[in-house]
């Protein structure tokens, strides 16, 4: 299959009284082209930071200390600040958390998905404005040739996702990054929004990056998916296996944690303790602490991304291949 | 948008009227007699009542108040005690000189305050921003007047590059300028820096990143236009100030302007021109609140609906 995103060993570390901490460390993407891709994982874990090193707008102090962003057999990691802005909003864009404040909230709404598209092709006004128009009613904005001039508070938060939406979508990128972005929206709207962007990115045939920490989510619209923890990439494959052939204790604990309906429960799972500290990592595996499997070695050693199956990597002790013997340990299917 | 604005200038009108009769009351408590001020010791009491008399001094003090005010409405302010001149015509004399300065200064302020206080946010923490907001803490916290002597000191009487005082011609006006506007320049320069700062950490800002835009396209679209909007409203309220008259830095320049129309006026107990350039000054204030507002309101849409 073809990649057209493949990020191999990635580090970025901030600078923490002369001490570097990492909040990445090591991780490894491959994005297909057309497939939507989830990444999910506990807030801190490393995911918010992986779209931004991927869009090139890490905030100081922070910055990738070592390996490769291949982007189209382009390296992002070192290209210039100038080459970098011509691919962000065109080829790569994201949409935000939170779509309230995500707007500038003074810049009426038309213009400031026009400001995209003017600044990314030949365009005159008045063909991007009637472009503009076109994408809002794709993206199903109600009265699009009035909204145009509407400022972003006098629109709904469903509606301002909308927007966003169609700034990320009007340059017809080849790769989206959703950062959360129905976190903020009730859960009506949530559907709604998440059908509109995987129908306009089969139409376009846009891959994206869908960050979450909604395993609800990642079921419905997700291919494939990266669980992150403490700036690692633990466990990546098929959504289909990740739910079904669950490997990592941690992505196990994850699906555990989702209350079921209908089941009587006098207290909801949680996985014990809390994530470590990025400036005081455990020795070896991050989840060590918080881990009902852990072995000894688990405490010196850090694992290695073990592929217990084609498309299924696990960095786990749990599943280093001694002799031929393979998965040491089942856990119940989660659907 | 209309209807609001003339609404908020019907409520300037008691806020008028309230200051109209503070000040009229706090003239006749203070002791001192403008009619012995004005003719001097020793003048026969028969000579002071008939002049009390016909300036209606003699009269109940609510009464001399609505007399006033019912010649004031009609832009009548009275007859200066001192100068003999009708209180408007003296005003109007001295209003332009005023202006001159105010402008000055303001567009001193205005160019370099804002101008420093972007590059100070550009340059935020190194050696220039310290420079920039050091020279602007000097300008907010040394006394404007000795601001002045020291830049009288210097330039005027050490380097005679310009007039030690007078309002005459432009190279009299840059001194002036530059002690009246160092002040409000100093304060627009932090205010600027630190709303850039600060709106530079929005959600839109990464939005606008992400859209594609340089650093310096998402400064001149994005971020200005959000971390302008209170340093306007200081704008405007700062150059109703400085039209009021700057008293210490028309004093010390010698500029005969509203500020020293009114120090001359309390050195002389001249009531009808003191109360004249007071109303006249607080009749300033009041419009440049209502222009703060209203530009406050024309910039920022999330409240052009509310005013």
């Amino acid at each position: 299959m073809d990649n057209i995103l493949t990020i191999r060993d990635l580090k970025v570390a901030f600078q923490v009284k002369g001490k570097l901490a990492y909040a990445l460390d090591g991780i490894n993407i491959d994005i297909p082209k057309g497939k939507i891709v989830g990444i999910v994982g506990e807030s801190g874990c490393g995911k918010s930071m992986t779209a931004m090193s991927i869009m090139g707008l890490i905030k100081n102090p922070g910055k990738i200390v070592g390996g490769s962003i291949d982007f189209c057999s382009t390296e992002l990691t070192k290209i210039s600040v100038r080459d970098y802005a011509k691919i962000r909003g065109k080829d790569i864009s994201m949409i935000f958390q939170e779509p309230m404040t995500s707007l500038n909230p003074v810049v009426k709404v038309g213009k400031q998905v026009m400001e995209a598209i003017i600044l990314h092709e030949k365009i005159s006004k008045e063909e991007a404005k009637m472009r503009v128009i076109e994408i809002f009613n794709e993206v199903g904005i109600p009265e699009a040739e009035k909204r145009f001039n509407s400022y972003p508070h006098e629109l709904s938060g469903g509606l301002r996702q909308r927007v966003m939406i169609g700034m990320a979508m009007i340059c017809k990128p080849k790769l989206l990054i959703a950062d959360e972005p129905t976190t903020a929206l009730d859960v009506t709207i949530e559907a709604q929004i998440l059908k509109l962007m995987k129908k306009l990115c089969e139409s376009v045939g846009t891959s994206i990056i869908m960050i979450t920490h909604n395993m609800g989510v990642v079921a419905e619209i997700c291919d494939y998916v990266y669980v992150m923890y403490a700036g690692r990439v633990v466990e990546s494959t098929l959504t289909k296996t990740l739910f079904n052939e669950t490997a990592h204790p941690y992505t196990n604990g994850l699906l555990k944690s989702i209350p079921t309906i209908g089941k009587k429960q006098d207290r909801l799972y949680t996985i014990k303790g809390n994530v470590p500290n990025i400036l005081n990592l455990p020795e070896g595996c991050r989840f060590v602490d918080r881990c009902d499997y852990a072995q000894d070695i688990c405490f010196s050693s850090r694992p290695a991304d073990e592929y217990i199956k084609d498309n299924h990597m696990v960095s786990c002790f749990l599943y280093k291949r001694i002799e031929d013997e393979k998965c040491s340990i089942k856990f119940k299917k989660h659907s | 948008m209309l209807k609001n604005i003339l609404k908020r200038i019907l409520i300037s009108i008691p806020v008028l009227i309230g200051v109209v009769l503070i000040i009229f009351i706090m003239l006749r408590v203070v002791p001192g007699d403008p009619v012995t001020t004005m003719l001097g010791e020793h003048v026969n009491q028969v000579v002071i009542d008939k002049i009390s008399k016909e300036m209606g001094l003699d009269k109940p003090l609510y009464m001399q108040f609505f007399t006033y005010i019912s010649h004031a409405v009609r832009g009548d302010f009275g007859t200066s005690y001192r100068l003999n001149r009708n209180v408007t015509g003296i005003i109007l004399d001295a209003f332009p000189n005023t202006v001159r300065l105010a402008v000055c200064a303001a567009i001193v302020s205005w160019i370099v305050g804002i101008l420093s206080g972007i590059f100070a946010a550009v340059n935020k923490n190194n050696i220039l921003d310290r420079l920039f907001m050091g020279t602007a803490l000097l300008g907010v916290s040394m006394p404007v007047f000795m601001i002045a002597l020291v830049l009288q000191y210097l330039f005027a009487y050490k380097l005679k590059i310009f007039p030690v005082s007078g309002y005459e011609t432009a190279a009299s006006m840059v001194l002036p300028s530059i002690v009246l506007g160092w002040n409000s320049a100093g304060s627009i320069a932090r205010m600027t820096r630190s709303n850039i700062l600060e709106v530079m950490q929005e959600d839109y800002i990464r939005t606008a990143r992400a859209k594609g835009l340089l650093e310096f396209a998402v400064m001149k679209s994005h971020a200005l236009k959000n971390a302008m909007l209170p340093v306007v409203t200081m704008m405007a309220l700062q150059i109703s100030s400085m039209l009021s008259g700057a008293v210490i830095t028309e004093n010390i320049f010698g500029i005969p302007g509203i500020g020293r129309l009114a120090v001359n006026a309390i050195e002389t107990r001249d009531m009808p021109l003191l109360q004249g350039t007071v109303i006249f000054t607080t009749i300033l204030v009041i419009l440049g609140n209502l222009i703060a507002d209203s530009l406050y309101s024309i910039l920022d849409p999330r409240i052009r609906k509310e005013i």
